[in-house]
């Protein structure tokens, strides 16, 4: 069992995240991020789908001999749920109607990147690298413009208090490299399995998993979504 | 492919209701979130956890807490550490939630006969292999008691908008009254279990359950606060 755990120590991460997320849920209950803690399930779920599809045989979403282990439609879903989670949560936040807009064509450019991108890659056995390079892009602005805005205004709520401060730390320090790693890995392998970018990205979600939880060990009450939005 | 999708929740579908009772949860937290519910998303979460773990362990050869040749796939140890919690989540919230002061005493006694019943049962069945058969039994009545006082109490309000513990009390009542039977069944007398399918039972028992949680949620109109316990 701790072998298993071992070798997918991120499943560890998700499963620790999504209990304190619960534990701390009456903090900001009422706030911009009150469904993540259904993210972090949904993520779960989906990685414990995905690790069963990858290593065990006869659990398969395409039975075909060349596609076995495949497990990139779940991810492909996933991708495309937690990159419009995240611009929902910025629009939200972000007062700036220049930063709004952004968002918000990101977001529909993201949503046809989406669409278009499976007539390219296949959406059952092949990451959509350039729907992710689009949303990684478009969620990398969000984040830049949020900051700019917690440096501009003066809020009460120090940074380091700030869930939402340290969740976008996270996503900045993962979505930069992601979408990097995934073009290696479907267009040159042999980099990716020679610089062991595999468990780079591993350490990456590791990384963003412990800015998330240290964002929940450190938060202070946050602002109900009433006020932000006066 | 639809194929596939059909035999996934087939077998996969326990999952999807514990996900479903969360979102619902979550959704109507603000509605709750200072009466005795107060951690009932804690509660459902850590459901979650505990079944992704005994799905490991059931499924896979290279995931597992003991090594017994003679029981292989034993996941019962994560269900019995579960079941603890699980009853003294439900005590704690019953005893809150009923205001009567002589209501309240007979849980107190109870949980501590459910105590003693966890202590002494390992010495008859292992406690890492098999599930808690006897302690279970006790749990089980103590928790039935707990809920029988707390629908008598609510009865002496009229105003009140306590629907999500009356539901999740209802689900928890049906679920109990067969739970501990099934068990101490497939313990004892594994042929009759499977005969009459038993498990099928068990599975339909949890899915009433979390139905009935679910239903709580839906219904509820207005805010339930500690006041209205």
């Amino acid at each position: 069992m701790f072998e298993f755990l071992k070798e997918n120590y991120f499943l560890v991460f998700y499963g620790i995240t999504f209990v304190v997320s619960l534990v701390h849920y009456p903090k900001y209950f009422d706030t911009v991020l009150r469904y993540f803690p259904i993210l972090l399930a949904y993520t779960f779920l989906c990685e414990l789908l995905g690790v069963m599809v990858r290593d065990y045989e006869t659990f398969q979403i395409i039975y075909g001999q060349e596609f076995s282990n495949y497990n990139a439609l779940i991810y492909n879903i996933f991708d495309f749920i937690f990159y419009l989670y995240f611009f929902y949560v910025f629009w939200k936040t972000n007062s700036n109607s220049n930063s709004r807009e952004f968002i918000k064509y990101g977001g529909v450019l993201f949503v046809v990147a989406s669409i278009v991108n499976p007539f390219f890659q296949d959406l059952r056995i092949l990451p959509q690298s350039y729907a992710v390079l689009i949303g990684s892009l478009v969620l990398i602005g969000s984040i830049l413009f949020y900051f700019f805005e917690l440096h501009k205004k003066k809020v009460k709520l120090k940074n380091h208090r700030n869930l939402l401060f340290w969740i976008s730390i996270g996503l900045l320090l993962f979505y930069s490299a992601y979408p990097f790693l995934i073009s290696n890995w479907i267009w040159d392998a042999t980099t990716y399995e020679e610089y062991n970018l595999r468990e780079i990205h591993l350490a990456l979600i590791g990384l963003m998993y412990i800015c998330f939880l240290i964002g929940f060990f450190r938060m202070r009450r946050m602002k109900p979504i009433q006020e932000e939005e006066n | 492919m639809s194929q596939v999708i059909l035999d996934f929740l087939k077998t996969n579908y326990f999952f999807l209701l514990y996900f479903a009772v969360l979102v619902i949860a979550l959704v109507r937290y603000e509605r709750y979130f200072d009466s005795v519910l107060k951690y009932f998303p804690i509660f459902i979460g850590y459901t979650i956890l505990t079944e992704a773990l005994g799905y490991l362990i059931a499924n896979f050869e290279d995931f597992q807490i003991n090594y017994s040749e003679e029981y292989p796939y034993a996941n019962n140890a994560f269900f019995n550490i579960y079941d603890w919690v699980f009853f003294f989540y439900f005590y704690t919230i019953f005893y809150k939630a009923i205001k009567v002061r002589n209501l309240k005493t007979p849980i107190k006694y109870g949980a501590f006969v459910y105590v003693i019943a966890t202590a002494i049962n390992p010495f008859f069945e292992n406690w890492i292999i098999f599930p808690q058969t006897y302690a279970l039994a006790v749990g089980s009545a103590v928790l039935i008691m707990a809920i029988l006082l707390y629908l008598i109490d609510s009865k002496y309000r009229i105003e009140q908008n306590n629907l999500p513990l009356v539901w999740i009390g209802i689900g928890l009542l049906i679920f109990n009254l067969f739970f501990p039977i099934i068990m101490l069944i497939a313990r004892h007398d594994p042929e009759f279990y499977q005969e009459f399918y038993l498990r099928q039972v068990h599975y339909v028992l949890i899915v009433v359950m979390y139905a009935c949680f679910i239903m709580g949620f839906l219904q509820m109109k207005g805010n339930f606060s500690f006041e209205d316990t």
